[in-house]
């Protein structure tokens, strides 16, 4: 299968287009964004292929392959750092996007109109100043649901599709709060945050969570947590020192995130891995990528990783999809 | 949806500064006994703005913003048009700011200082103390029914009124304040430009560059 990937970074999103080898990005001329605008967040939909929408410091952005160029979304995000988006799973046009400060937009036409979400959430934090949306997840099991991990400020649930939103806290040692990973088996579902303070399992759907160290984690820092893209239950983890350290590792779980072992990611990692881009097109294609512009991939659900030649100044997010 | 990115630079009374940034969806002025609610697209924390020839008045004032850690303080003008409605000010915001918990209880031992001209040779414009201006808890409990809390996203202009100042284009404002219990200061000092004036004597057409002309490798 061939496909493109991509990579958030702070100089423009990058695509590769043989696998990760080589990794190129649009000409400001002719592609509708300035090369050096700052992207923290890229999504694609699977009833979408071949459309990226991008978050920057400058708005909200779709490039699309035919276009090959960049088009400027207008939205009242303009003045903000825009650093998730996600789509709906059933409603490409429902997009939401999360920001610092940490605000919630929501579209419901596709980026037409905008709507700014009540969303009470902490406008001043002690450790980081400004807090800022972390995640993004529709509910895998209701797309009316979606959840928030915000740093530093917790888990957020709302139950009507962001025009409403409860705090849900109970029980985390530290509420600057990364990521969610989300199991449901026979047994019921088991929620994995990963926080500043390591990993967090809820077990009654975000009522409480229990502080759940992971033994062979030599750092607390976890950041990306994310299952591989089938219902093996299989999840990776991003563990480091804190968010821009000297190294980092990747963590993988063959249970549901009951036991977890290192993956031989070749070394040296120069920081924090701080995403990981999957797809269920093909669930054994993975990329990641540090925040200081390593990546890696694998081919085979993540047993092993090659690193890329290539390397960015700092990648925020990287994703791929099939190319068309 | 219209609001308002405010990038304060909090100094806390150690000396200790915090960077929030704070959206601004609700903004107020309070002059005289009322306070009106104004829209926020017309709120700004630039230190130039452009006036035309009209007779424009300055009202400078102290500024309480909704803020998670804690109100803040600051300081700021209202400039208008003589005559006009609040409605079409320019609402002019310093960045520095202060917590209000750290004033609240020498608060009236503060006096707002205007300053015209060059900032190395300021004229003092006019004088006033907080404690002749509404008070911020009063302000603070008339919006939210807290004496020491505003909703957040709010930012209340309170004008000291006495000090209304008939700004003329090209001239400077400086609004002062000064802590003297804990040793420090906020200035916002405001260029006004006259949209008469051109800095460019000749003011040329813009240019355009095709960038390579030959057969050059694009290397970006």
């Amino acid at each position: 299968m061939k496909y493109t990937a991509y990579a958030a970074t702070m100089r423009s999103v990058w695509f590769s287009h043989d696998e990760g080898e080589s990794w190129k990005r649009l000409l400001t001329p002719t592609g509708g964004m300035y090369n050096e605008a700052r992207c923290w967040s890229i999504t694609t939909h699977p009833q979408r292929p071949g459309e990226l929408l991008v978050g920057t410091d400058q708005g909200l952005y779709r490039w699309t392959k035919d276009s090959n160029r960049f088009n400027y979304i207008p939205s009242p995000m303009d003045s903000l750092q825009i650093l998730h988006i996600e789509q709906a799973p059933d409603d490409p046009n429902f997009i939401v996007c999360g920001t610092r400060p940490a605000e919630i937009f929501i579209s419901e036409d596709n980026g037409l109109s905008w709507t700014r979400s009540n969303l009470d959430s902490s406008t001043e934090c002690w450790f980081i100043n400004t807090p800022r949306v972390t995640s993004i997840h529709f509910d895998p099991l209701d797309y009316n649901t979606i959840w928030l991990t915000i740093e530093i400020d917790g888990v957020y649930r709302s139950q009507d599709r962001g025009k409403t939103w409860e705090v849900l806290n109970d029980g985390l040692m530290d509420s600057d709060t990364h990521d969610l990973v989300f199991v449901d088996g026979d047994n019921g579902r088991t929620i994995l945050c990963s926080s500043e303070a390591g990993l967090h399992k809820s077990f009654d759907n975000g009522q409480t969570w229990t502080h759940t160290p992971i033994p062979e984690a030599p750092w607390p820092y976890l950041r990306g947590i994310k299952e591989r893209a089938d219902d093996s239950g299989v999840i990776f983890a991003s563990v480091a020192e804190f968010p821009s350290g000297d190294t980092g590792i990747l963590l993988i779980s063959h249970d549901h995130g009951e036991t977890w072992k290192k993956l031989p990611v070749p070394e040296p990692v120069n920081t924090t891995i701080w995403s990981i881009g999957t797809n269920t097109a093909d669930p054994n294609i993975i990329f990641v990528a540090t925040l200081f512009g390593q990546i890696f991939r694998s081919q085979d659900g993540g047993e092993t990783w090659k690193k890329m030649k290539r390397e960015m100044g700092e990648i925020n997010m990287i994703a791929w999809e099939p190319s068309q | 949806m219209s609001f308002f990115l405010y990038r304060p630079h909090v100094t806390g009374p150690s000396n200790n500064i915090t960077t929030p940034d704070i959206i601004i969806d609700r903004v107020a002025i309070h002059t005289g006994n009322t306070t009106q609610w104004v829209p926020t697209n017309q709120l700004s924390s630039q230190v130039e703005i452009q006036l035309t020839n009209e007779p424009f008045e300055s009202t400078p004032g102290y500024v309480l913003v909704a803020a998670g850690g804690g109100v803040l303080f600051s300081i700021g003008a209202v400039v208008n048009t003589r005559g006009n409605s609040l409605g079409s000010s320019q609402m002019l915001v310093s960045r520095s700011a202060w917590r209000f918990v750290n004033l609240s209880k020498h608060l009236t031992t503060l006096e707002l200082t205007t300053y015209t001209g060059p900032a190395a040779s300021p004229e003092v414009c006019g004088k006033q103390a907080l404690c002749e201006l509404q008070e911020p808890a009063d302000i603070m409990e008339q919006i939210s029914g807290n004496r020491e809390a505003l909703p957040r996203g709010t930012m209340v202009f309170c004008c000291a009124d006495q000090l209304r100042y008939a700004t003329k284009s090209k001239e400077s404002l400086a609004v002062y304040i000064k802590d003297g219990t804990l040793q420090r200061d906020l200035t916002h000092r405001i260029q006004m430009l006259s949209t008469e004036e051109d800095r460019w004597l000749n003011r040329p057409l813009p240019r355009y560059t095709v960038g390579p002309v030959g057969d050059v490798k694009h290397y970006i």
